[in-house]
This record gives C-alpha cells, structure tokens and sequence, in this order.
C-alpha cells in the first residue's frame, strides 16, 4: 500500500494501526485482515469471502452490495456483525487507489463488555490508540460507583428511618409521644378521616408510684401498654400523652357505640389486679370520648379536648367509669 | 480525606485482623465502629487517628501497615475490583510502571472527587525505574512499595521494589517469571 510521498504499509503495519481492519476488492470479496479481525467471525475461511455476508452496513442505510461501498467512504458507519457476531460495530470505509478495493476499519460499539466477551477480546486487539480499553474501564468503575452509592443510599434511609421513629415513640412503652399525635392530627385533617379520641387517665397510678418505687411504676405502665395494645387494632394508634394519661386516636369510625365499647373494656381490664413483684396492684383508669361529627367540634385538637372534659368529669365522679361527649 | 482511603484501611483491619480489632480500633480512634462511607470525605485529621490507633491496637509501626494496606489492596479476595481496576493501565507490569504518571487521571475517571498524589517515574534502563510522589503521610510512599510488589506478582512478573529516601524503586527481574492472575477486558461474573 502506497501513501503518495510517504512511504509503503506493509501488512505488518496495517495490523498495528488497525487491528481488526479488513480489506476487499471492486466486488466485495475478501482479501486480507488485521490479525484481530478473524476473532469475530472464528468460524469463516475469510479469503475470498463475500465482506458484506459478513457485515452488514446499518448506517447509512441501503448500502447492501460492493457497489454501495463507494458511496460509504469517509463516512462514520453503524455495522452489524453476522455469522455468529451479532454485535454492533463503528467503521469506516476507504477506497484502495490502484486496485479498486477497500479498506474497511472497524471498532465494537454500544454493548462493548458484550463484543469483547463474545469475540474473546484483549488489550492486545485493540490499537494503542484505541479507547475501547478505557472506556471498559471507566463502565466498570461506574458500575461500582454507583452500587456503593445505592448501597449508602439504602444505609441512609434506614437511619432516616429509625431516627424518625425514635423521635416519635415514648421510650418507656414503645407508644407514640406527642409527636406522634401531632402528625396523626395533621394526617386526619388532611384526609378528612373519620375519627374518634378516646382520653384515658390511670386513677391511682401516683400512688403506686409512691408506694413502690419508680422502677414499679415503670413496670405497671408496660403492662398498662399491653393492654392498650391488645385492645385496639393495627390502624389505631395509642399515645402517652403525659406521665398516666394516654390519648387514643381510633380511626375511620362512625360508629360511636363501637367506640365507646372499646374505652369500657379498656376501662373494665384496667380496674382488675396487675400481679406484679411486688404482688398484686390494683389502679383503676377514666376514659372520655369524642367522636368527629357527633360533638360540635371538628379538628382532631378540639375533638380532644372534648374527650378530655368528659374524662375530667369522669374522674370527678370517683373514677372507673367512661363518659360518651354528647350522650352525658 | 476521601472515605474511600478510610475505607480501605478499615477493610484492611477487618479482613486481615478481623471484627474485634476493627472494632478496638474504631473505639481508640474515636470513630464509629459502623466505620465510613466511601463516598463521603472526613476530615484529615481522621485518617491520621486512625492510622495511630491501627498502630497501637495491632502492634506495628504504622510505616510497615502502610506496606501491608498496599499489600492488600491488590491481593486479598475482597478487593478484586481494585486489583481489576488497576490491571487495566497496562497489559504488562512494565506497561503498568509506564501507567502509573495516569493513575491519578484513571481515578478521577472513575470517582471524579478522588484526588491522588502525583507520580513521576524515571526509567533508568535494564528493567530499572525511580518513582517519586508526594505523600500525605511520613512514609506514605511504603504503601506504593506493597502495593507494587503485589501487582508485580499479579502480572506474573518477578520485580524487587524498595523505597530508597522518598522514592520507590523498581528492579523489573523478570517479566514472565510465573503464570499471571487471570485478567479479562470483561469481568467475567
């Protein structure tokens, strides 16, 4: 091959410049090849092969015989290996000045990682100029990058999360606090929920307290907790509103003789012995409810509220019992 | 400090000392015994504690760790993708050597806020070459030696390398002395 002026290429050459180049004459059949070349179609006696029952140019589109390849020259081509290949290819297409063939260049393109194990590809089949080889590079490095960061990502919601339920659960029971109920109130204002409270108050748990100790205090609210827990379903939710007082949001209810039979059995287990450590402890408990609808009132705060004068009437009149807002 | 080099050297303790001395380590460091996020960055001052706690939890010269974390980086099991990572500078050790000016160009291509000290490599002929770079640390450059020697095996090649005043010296012996680890363009899953 002459460069005018330059010099000659010999074969030798061509393959470190091109190694996976292929060269035809005026009809399309094969002549020579880099030595890289013959890794994608390992299966073919490439001499004298037709080059386009090999490949088949996809851009431009229509170049379908030899005689198209004249009008590809110098153009940037998307090619498809066939005979087993099935990958996808850049090149370029030269015309031989002298002999009337061509010269065609190829590099894998799109699916690279699938090219290169497909066609068992080293550093070695490809150019020093080429940057298949970096771009494999910098697809793997991605590739980790970015597990670790979804990994962090996963880390990161996690704690979000955990932090987000510490800050509202009471630490003693595992009830909400009073964050919790504020959002709850946010939440069924918002979505216009159908709602009752009940407001439920220990009556001698001080005096326990006071007998006892602390660490028996604390016990007895644990198992009030219980309790609580095992007496509502999944939906509702129970907060620790002050030290013996607890506010409970039932949810999506309209039915207040329902709810109202919650709070006297609630009510009713509460005034039954605990068997504790220290042997058996009797405490008692008042409750007020409000329902949304029922009582004048409307936002989740003045529902309270209204539960809460209930129980402070129910409280007042000796404790043990459950007054209904608008059914005193 | 990138949390990529913490780390590594956290990974260094838990897989060459294991969980306990990782977590004594965390403990006489003052970190987190969770330990790092390798996509954040600590402040300085958090590598140079730990490096000090090492030291002390694991009873070496923190020079000699430094040997060990190169050591490391390239040849324990847990760290294959770095290993990988690295065998793509060059498909020989002696193209690697030449590669190593780029390494701190190949690791902003593939984490574009690690920042590496430059390298400068001198080729003295007959498979001899000086290598200088700029090290954070006292003795920093120990690390390059272990991680060299590592890599130098990994390719199948049979090289001393020592440091000598700040700089790391390479004596390329012979390059097909053994069979190389298997390195493939593509990771083969």
């Amino acid at each position: 091959m002459t460069l005018t002026g330059i010099g000659v290429l010999n074969s030798t050459a061509l393959g470190h410049l091109m190694p996976m180049h292929v060269i035809c004459n005026a009809v399309g059949e094969i002549g020579s090849w880099g030595p890289s070349f013959p890794k994608l179609f390992p299966d073919t006696v490439l001499d004298g092969f037709p080059l386009l029952d090999l490949v088949e140019i996809r851009r431009p589109p229509g170049a379908a015989s030899a005689d198209d390849l004249a009008d590809c020259v110098g153009q940037s081509l998307r090619l498809r290996g066939l005979a087993g290949s099935h990958c996808d290819f850049k090149g370029v297409v030269v015309k031989l000045e002298g002999s009337s063939g061509y010269l065609l260049n190829l590099s894998p393109y799109g699916d690279l990682a699938r090219a290169v194990q497909r066609h068992c590809l080293t550093i070695a089949d490809f150019a020093p100029t080429d940057h298949v080889p970096e771009m494999l590079y910098v697809m793997e490095a991605k590739v980790l990058v970015h597990d670790e960061i979804k990994r962090m990502n996963g880390r990161l919601d996690a704690a979000k999360r955990s932090a987000e339920e510490q800050a509202l659960t009471d630490t003693l029971t595992g009830l909400g606090n009073l964050r919790a109920m504020e959002r709850c109130f946010d939440e069924l204002e918002r979505g216009c929920i159908p709602f009752a409270i009940i407001q439920l108050d220990l009556d001698r748990f001080k005096q326990v307290n006071d007998r006892f100790g602390h660490a028996v205090g604390d016990e007895l609210l644990q198992r009030v907790a219980d309790v609580l827990v095992r007496s509502v379903r999944a939906e509702d939710l129970i907060i620790r509103s002050g030290g013996d007082e607890f506010t409970i949001v039932i949810r999506s209810t309209g039915i207040l003789r329902l709810v109202a039979s919650v709070a006297q059995r609630i009510v009713d287990r509460l005034c039954e012995p605990f068997a504790m450590s220290v042997g058996s402890v009797t405490i008692g408990a008042s409750a007020g409810v409000a329902m949304a609808g029922v009582s004048l009132a409307n936002s989740p705060t003045a529902i309270r509220e209204c539960a809460d004068a209930v129980l402070y009437r129910a409280k007042s009149s000796g404790g043990g019992t459950v007054i209904v807002a608008g059914f005193e | 400090m990138h949390g990529l080099i913490n780390r590594s050297i956290q990974c260094f303790i838990r897989d060459n000392y294991g969980q306990s001395a990782w977590s004594r380590t965390a403990d006489l460091a003052g970190v987190d015994r969770a330990g790092f996020e390798a996509m954040q960055f600590y402040p300085d001052g958090v590598t140079l504690d730990l490096l000090d706690a090492a030291g002390q939890v694991l009873d070496r010269a923190v020079p000699d760790l430094f040997e060990d974390i190169g050591t490391y980086l390239v040849s324990h099991p847990n760290t294959d993708s770095l290993r990988r990572l690295l065998r793509f500078g060059g498909a020989s050790f002696e193209d690697f050597l030449y590669s190593l000016e780029d390494l701190p160009f190949r690791a902003k291509l593939a984490v574009p806020d690690l920042a590496l000290p430059a390298f400068s490599l001198k080729a003295r002929g007959n498979g001899e070459f000086d290598i200088d770079l700029e090290c954070l640390f006292p003795e920093g450059q120990r690390l390059l030696v272990g991680l060299l020697r590592s890599i130098a095996d990994d390719y199948g090649s049979f090289a001393l390398v020592s440091c000598h005043g700040d700089s790391v010296h390479v004596s390329l012996l012979q390059t097909d002395f053994a069979p190389a680890h298997q390195f493939d363009l593509v990771r083969i899953e």
